[in-house]
């Protein structure tokens, strides 16, 4: 998939207006993940979500034909789903809006590590940049995967389509709503509580 | 001039390509003279890193046969 006007949008969605089913299914697998996780920001149950995602297929089925790609193809899916869940939402009180979900007062960096004046006292430790043990890259990734999931809502949403699923800061913006400044804030707390979590899986202790 | 916190609060920003000006100068000395922060901003490229490799959740069979149904049912109009 491509931004708006993308060739590979052009071409995705020529296979799919002619019936390519392997395509079809293969959009389906790719962005499940991102999509259920949208749709889980804003109903009350995953399988109220799994519901949104999959009236989300048969909605971009029956409206394939009226893309016109003024939008990326994921733009363009991501916020048919973000107002079948909104509506679903609402349907369930469980309407809160994106940029609600979150407080903003979490220091994305424990206070404590800084003294008064702003620098270190607890400087991050080191560690080599990259695993070069496989099970040892395998631990880390899971203990990314856990902290992912202790997420608060909106950032842990920013950080699944940026981070694990590849959309682009304006495509999240689009079907999230929100603005350029309020994604990369959610998008940095986020990542900051995924590296603290590596920091500690790293030495072993509760920093 | 930016101390550790401070610089902390715009790592994103910078691999965002979003800092400029008077903020992107300050930041980039602070990062050229700190080790502290600079480790600090290898562990954030590594979690990003280890993110894009958690591998994807399959599509249940339900959501997955409902889609392919409806796809089958448009190739027929």
């Amino acid at each position: 998939m491509t931004d708006a006007g993308g060739s590979d949008d052009a071409l995705l969605v020529g296979r799919l207006r002619g019936g390519d089913e392997a395509a079809f299914r293969d959009l389906v697998q790719a962005m499940h993940r991102g999509l259920l996780r949208v749709a889980q920001a804003f109903v009350e149950s995953p399988s109220a979500a799994e519901e949104v995602v999959q009236e989300t297929w048969l909605a971009v089925v029956a409206q394939i034909d009226g893309f016109e790609g003024r939008s990326s193809l994921r733009t363009w899916i991501g916020t048919i789903l973000c107002n079948r869940a909104k509506t679903r939402g609402v349907r369930d009180k469980r309407s809160v809006p994106f940029s609600a979900l979150t407080p903003e007062d979490v220091e994305p960096v424990e206070p404590e590590r800084f003294g008064k004046a702003g620098t270190w006292s607890t400087p991050p430790a080191r560690w080599d940049d990259a695993p070069e043990s496989l099970v040892l890259r395998k631990e880390a990734r899971e203990v990314i995967e856990r902290e992912l999931k202790a997420l608060p809502e909106a950032q842990r949403t920013v950080v699944t389509l940026r981070d694990l699923e590849g959309w682009s800061s304006e495509e999240v913006c689009n079907v999230l709503e929100i603005s350029e400044t309020n994604q990369r804030v959610l998008l940095h707390r986020g990542r900051q509580r995924l590296r603290g979590a590596l920091e500690r899986f790293h030495s072993g202790t509760s920093l | 001039m930016f101390l550790c916190k401070k610089a902390c609060e715009h790592m994103t920003d910078e691999r965002e390509g979003a800092l400029s000006g008077w903020v992107g100068f300050w930041y980039r000395l602070h990062m050229a003279t700190c080790p502290h922060c600079r480790a600090c901003r290898r562990q954030l490229d590594q979690a990003v890193v280890l993110s894009k490799e958690i591998p994807p959740d399959d599509v249940s069979d339900k959501v997955m046969d409902a889609a392919l149904a409806a796809f089958r049912g448009r190739r027929k109009l």
